[in-house]
């Protein structure tokens, strides 16, 4: 049991509530730097204390597990953890002048770094609820942030469709414990794995878990369940639809790696009434519903005209390149760890360079007033660290050597190549050259050919911008380090039994 | 005791979804709140009512009701409440900008 896995949730909701107070002062940019500066520390903290091995865990209020509410801290959380500190880092420089108009942005943006770090650490299925909801609250103000019509009206369908995946997560929450008798993740895993010798009915448990799966498929934004990405990315500002689409749905993503490749990897889970095993539906559903956000989000981003809902599109289709990675080593145990690093590597580039991209878009549009394609021209000649900067995340993001992004596309082959997935092969590389045709189409109306006016360059903001492209270029050259970090994480992930023995305090 | 809970589960997670379904604004909040509720109704039934005693001492011995689903639940209400006063405030606000509540109406800002 040690203090530093509750820092960095402690920290982000002491600055997040001193934001609250001091929303309509002058002092809120500084405090809020000071923050978020705090929150890198804590996070920097642990993760030297976690390291690649260890699993650290804390028991609030000393009420051990499976009875308390158990904070976990592995070498999976620290990663993620880690991007969450770079992304609200560059997502709140970016931001520092949207405080002026409005504290409560900065409030917002706070307690969302909050939510997602308490998702990341929670050690029960509940806490994981709360903090989503947690995160999930702060996005619903961020998306109605600018109030207009538009804003409005996306925020309803937003919230209506997540209230509804609230309730389907409650759902599953309350079968899971009703079948296993505990909440804590570990606990769950461990109970299933081993029914038989703790007297439990698994009937029930596939059905639970498959709606458990198509929350986090909500919350993640795969296909079919995409369709609130777009408008709810448009209507966010900038450095919010950064954080959203950085962090916030990686949060699915990093659940079903914890929940579906670790803890429930091993159980031999029946459909009732079929032959079908848990893991083989499981994994199929993953490929299949992978697949459909390939071509949608490629073709999608393919064919839009505006920057921003490019993105937004894109951002459909690299969540799929992460989850047909998941289906493959769920299909594969022997390839699993391989597949499951790379996925989280995958997962690591995306969270940089789309976030990156994002600010980047906001940027833009801030200088020159539009979002369309059509209309925006010729920035290169205006601002070279804009440029270079969204060539550098852009191309990243297609796979071109030696940045970040080439070692998430080899690993994505590797690992398909690895599992015996050479069938989806075409479909990848189809998915990769829309992502070539839609990053290169962007980077060539923005900005190339005839300039067109633009007002002032915001100092800060391209710092935040460049923020992300530096890391790209410095992960493509040391990417050893990266790679490292990405395998322990897996190996934490796909073979839980420390994190067990860690939460649960099981002495031999 | 748990056939009724589940038929009333059933019942009101049914009309959430039919009003859910509709044009009007109102009702699909109501039946987005109608969806969480049943939810919570279905997370007190998930611990059974086993029995009907304090978990602590003074109950002297009788069966007790596990208390974890009634933690959960006034935590869910509470989540839930927050979200519906968002949502309502959002209608508040849809209604000041578009004089309708019909969503149909109001999704014309397309044009």
């Amino acid at each position: 049991m040690t203090q530093a896995v509750i820092a960095p949730l402690a920290v982000s909701l002491m600055i997040a509530a001193g934001a609250i107070v001091l929303r309509n002062s002058k002092w809120i940019r500084y405090w809020s730097g000071f923050g978020v500066l705090g929150y890198t520390v804590s996070v920097t903290y642990l993760v030297a204390r976690v390291g690649f091995q260890k699993t650290l865990t804390f028991q609030a209020g000393s009420w051990t597990a499976p009875y308390g509410i158990t904070l976990v801290a592995d070498s999976l959380t620290s990663l993620m953890l880690l991007i969450t500190a770079v992304v609200s880092l560059s997502s709140l420089i970016y931001s520092h002048n949207l405080v002026e108009e409005s504290g409560i942005f900065n409030v917002f943006m706070h307690f969302m770094v909050a939510g997602m770090t308490g998702a990341f650490l929670a050690g029960d299925l509940f806490n994981l609820f709360v903090w989503l909801e947690v995160t999930l609250m702060s996005s619903y103000v961020m998306v109605s942030f600018y109030g207009g019509r538009k804003e409005t009206y996306t925020t309803l369908k937003y919230v209506a469709i997540n209230l509804i995946g609230s309730s389907l997560m409650l759902i599953s929450i309350g079968g899971l414990y009703s079948v296993t008798g505990t909440l804590n993740i570990a606990d769950i895993g461990l109970r299933i794995t081993e029914a038989s010798s703790y007297g439990i009915d698994t009937a029930a448990v596939p059905g639970l878990l498959m709606i458990l799966f198509s929350v986090f498929a909500l919350k993640s934004g795969l296909f079919p369940f995409h369709f609130w990405v777009p408008e709810t990315y448009e209507s966010a500002p900038a450095p919010a639809a950064a954080m959203m689409a950085g962090i916030s749905k990686k949060i699915g993503i990093y659940a079903v790696i914890r929940i579906f490749l670790g803890f429930f990897s091993g159980a031999a889970l029946q459909i009732p009434g079929t032959g079908w095993s848990f893991s083989g539906l499981l994994g199929w559903s993953m490929i299949l519903m992978a697949s459909g956000a390939m071509i949608t989000g490629g073709l999608a981003a393919a064919g839009s005209q505006k920057l921003d809902t490019l993105l937004a599109y894109s951002s459909i289709g690299q969540v799929g390149f992460i989850y047909l990675l998941l289906g493959a080593g769920m299909l594969n145990p022997d390839a699993r760890a391989f597949t499951v690093t790379a996925a989280i590597v995958y997962l690591l580039h995306h969270a940089i360079a789309k976030s990156s991209l994002f600010l980047s878009s906001g940027l833009i549009r801030e200088v020159t007033g539009t979002y369309d394609l059509r209309k925006l021209s010729g920035l290169s000649s205006k601002c070279r660290e804009l440029s270079a900067s969204f060539f550098i995340t852009g191309f990243s993001l297609v796979g071109i050597p030696p940045l970040f992004g080439f070692f998430g596309k080899l690993g994505f082959f590797q690992g398909l190549l690895r599992s015996g997935f050479e069938f989806i092969l075409p479909l990848a590389v189809f998915s990769s050259i829309m992502t070539l045709i839609y990053i290169s189409r962007s980077w060539k109306e923005v900005f190339w050919g005839e300039s067109i006016p633009v007002t002032n360059f915001d100092s800060m903001k391209l710092l935040a911008v460049l923020v992300g492209a530096l890391i790209i270029i410095s992960v493509g050259i040391g990417f050893e380090a990266v790679f490292q970090a990405s395998e322990a994480a897996s190996t934490a992930a796909v073979k839980p039994e420390t994190y067990i023995e860690a939460v649960l305090e099981v002495t031999e | 005791m748990s056939l009724m809970l589940s038929l009333s589960v059933a019942t009101i997670f049914g009309i959430g979804i039919y009003l859910m379904l509709g044009r009007e604004v109102v009702k699909v909040v109501i039946g987005s709140l109608m969806i969480s509720q049943s939810a919570n109704i279905y997370l007190i039934g998930m611990g059974g009512f086993s029995g009907g005693v304090p978990v602590l001492e003074h109950g002297h011995g009788g069966e007790v009701t596990d208390p974890v689903v009634q933690a959960l639940v006034l935590t869910a209400i509470v989540i839930g409440f927050a979200t519906t006063a968002f949502l309502l405030s959002m209608i508040y606000r849809l209604y000041d900008e578009n004089q309708t509540t019909d969503l149909e109406e109001m999704g014309g800002y397309r044009k």
